[in-house]
């Protein structure tokens, strides 16, 4: 079977606007911190675990 | 590249406190499994009418996912239950059965217990629904399990390494979210996932 692709956004996209560089940035960032400082990865990681993640649901 | 309908999933789910983590571990799930996760919240529009927003989700979607555990009267004000997923349930039912070309429409119905859904809609009666009991581990074990019977196969990884990656990204989410400059208490879900894929991507399995 072939891997698996994860689907572009594009769609979605059209109804809203997407920070999409800083996150792609943002992610490649921390992925390479992992590997090259594992430390420091740990210890932002720690840094983000008392802050919380939340979406803006407007209805339901 | 527009998404097709064979990849879109449209989430039809409250959109509340207590169900959030379930909504937003359901959304990783699907992404990690090769999908697009579709629903309402993308719709930024305020001028949209919200029922055609559903009709056309439900229209661009051959895949559905339905969660009608919050149909009860618990809190609700003058005792009466909230009706919208059912509602939207019915709306996918007919879809599939009378929309033109409609018949390959799969969905999944999840409710928080198993044959709960027999006291308030007892006329899905026969399909299979599934309890994730208010558990994320369960609801993706649910979603993968159902995606993976999906037509045009992919490799899709189990729920137990999905559920350990989705707590990895969770970990790392604030951290991303910062450093791209986004107010993680205030994400809108096309942030959430733009955040999910990007990260599916670098990390896969």
């Amino acid at each position: 079977m072939p891997a698996t692709k994860y689907r572009p956004i594009q769609e979605v996209q059209r109804n809203g606007s997407v920070s999409k560089t800083a996150i792609r940035e943002a992610v490649e960032k921390l992925a390479d911190l992992r590997r090259s400082d594992p430390a420091k990865y740990k210890e932002m990681i720690r840094s983000g675990s008392n802050r919380d993640v939340r979406l803006i649901t407007k209805h339901g | 590249m527009a998404a097709t309908a064979s990849v879109g999933v449209f989430i039809n789910c409250p959109f509340d406190d207590q169900y959030q983590p379930l909504f937003e571990a359901v959304v990783f799930c699907v992404a990690a499994c090769g999908f697009l996760p579709r629903c309402t919240l993308e719709q930024t529009d305020g001028a949209a009418v919200r029922i055609e927003t559903i009709y056309g989700l439900i229209g661009q979607c051959n895949h559905s996912i339905h969660d009608i555990s919050r149909t009860e009267v618990k809190g609700q004000p003058y005792l009466l239950p909230r009706f919208n997923m059912p509602l939207e349930l019915g709306i996918f039912l007919g879809a599939k059965r009378f929309g033109r070309g409609s018949s390959h429409k799969r969905c999944l119905v999840m409710d928080r217990a198993r044959y709960r859904y027999k006291r308030f809609i007892s006329d899905i009666g026969g399909q299979d629904i599934k309890a994730h009991i208010n558990s994320r581990p369960k609801a993706i074990r649910h979603v993968r399990d159902w995606l993976q019977s999906a037509p045009g196969k992919v490799a899709i990884p189990g729920g137990k390494r999905i559920w350990q990656k989705y707590l990895q990204f969770r970990r790392e989410l604030p951290v991303i979210a910062d450093d791209a400059d986004l107010d993680s208490e205030q994400l809108t879900y096309i942030d959430y996932l733009q955040m999910v894929t990007t990260w599916l991507e670098r990390n896969r399995y």
